[in-house]
């Protein structure tokens, strides 16, 4: 059964119907939630508003795009107010410092799997919201660029400015993190 | 910047090694839970809403009934009225002001509480 399936009978005042859009997509959200608001607690919290929203807004959608990059805007835009609440900016006004990728790469291979995680977990948490989002959104979720457009409500050229900066800044964290652990091999 | 020409790409690799936790299993039994409670709620709003205007309108076709009552019927009703009690038209028009009137308020106040609450929010989704 298509999510169309369910949508249809969702909006015919089945609510029951909606716990399966519910099981289907609640991972997506929460990981989407999580990655903009690295709290556990509050992303649950997050998911679930998004949830109760699309259910309310439900007769509103269209099927033009799909389900999920529908639900997934909701989800962004319930985070987003969180982060308001709590006067967190989306963005960091930091500048982002040169790095090499491949040096990058190669000294985090150098390293155990679980001090890889351990590191890799520091430098998305030290990410700006909306960088860590769209690297959530376009490395993990797999989103192509025209959906992350529709779920973050941005244009293309934007996406890619973002994306781009996202990309250097992980790098740049991750290689001031290492920076410690790097001295201790050496 | 094509998914496609990215690939094989070092980033998505050490992403994948980050650290994704998982929604809980009770979730779903959770937001389930409070959409049907909201589901009690809104269809209880509704019937909130549908009754304020019902009232509301009745106030309005009432005011208009007092108004057209008074300038065509007013010389033959008020001779008949103060027959029965002195100054009855002004007594029933205190009357009227204070049932139909406040009522009419009360549910207009029942209506910013519910229909127009997102203006008070300054949420014009």
């Amino acid at each position: 059964m298509t999510d169309q399936f369910y949508i249809q009978k969702v909006t015919e005042g089945d609510t029951e119907s909606f716990r399966f859009l519910v099981d289907r997509y609640k991972d997506k959200a929460f990981s989407v939630a999580f990655s903009v608001l690295h709290d556990l607690t509050l992303a649950e919290d997050t998911v679930q508003e998004a949830f109760i929203n699309a259910f309310r807004k439900i007769h509103t959608y269209r099927a033009e795009a799909a389900f999920s990059t529908w639900l997934m805007r909701i989800v962004v835009n319930e985070s987003i107010k969180v982060l308001r609440r709590k006067k967190i900016s989306m963005d960091a006004a930091k500048e982002i410092r040169e790095v090499d990728e491949y040096d990058v790469n190669q000294s985090i291979q150098s390293i155990r799997e679980n001090e890889q995680k351990h590191f890799i977990d520091l430098a998305l948490g030290k990410m700006p919201p909306r960088e860590a989002l769209i690297l959530e959104l376009f490395y993990l979720e797999e989103q192509s660029l025209k959906e992350i457009e529709s779920i973050m409500g941005l244009n293309t050229d934007n996406v890619k400015v973002i994306l781009f900066r996202a990309r250097k800044r992980f790098y740049s964290i991750l290689q001031q993190e290492l920076k410690h652990e790097l001295k201790y091999i050496v | 910047m094509d998914r496609e020409i990215q690939k094989p790409d070092n980033l998505k690799y050490l992403l994948d090694k980050a650290n994704r936790p998982k929604a809980s299993d009770e979730l779903t039994n959770l937001i389930m839970g409070k959409i049907k409670a909201v589901e009690v709620k809104d269809k209880a709003y509704n019937k909130d809403i549908k009754r304020s205007w019902f009232f509301i309108g009745v106030a309005i076709l009432g005011s208009l009934l007092w108004v057209f009552v008074f300038t065509h019927f007013e010389p033959n009703l008020f001779k008949w009225l103060n027959k029965y009690l002195t100054d009855a038209t002004q007594i029933l028009t205190y009357v009227y002001l204070s049932v139909f009137l406040g009522f009419a308020f009360y549910q207009l106040n029942n209506l910013f509480k519910y229909q127009f609450a997102h203006f008070k929010k300054g949420d014009f989704n």
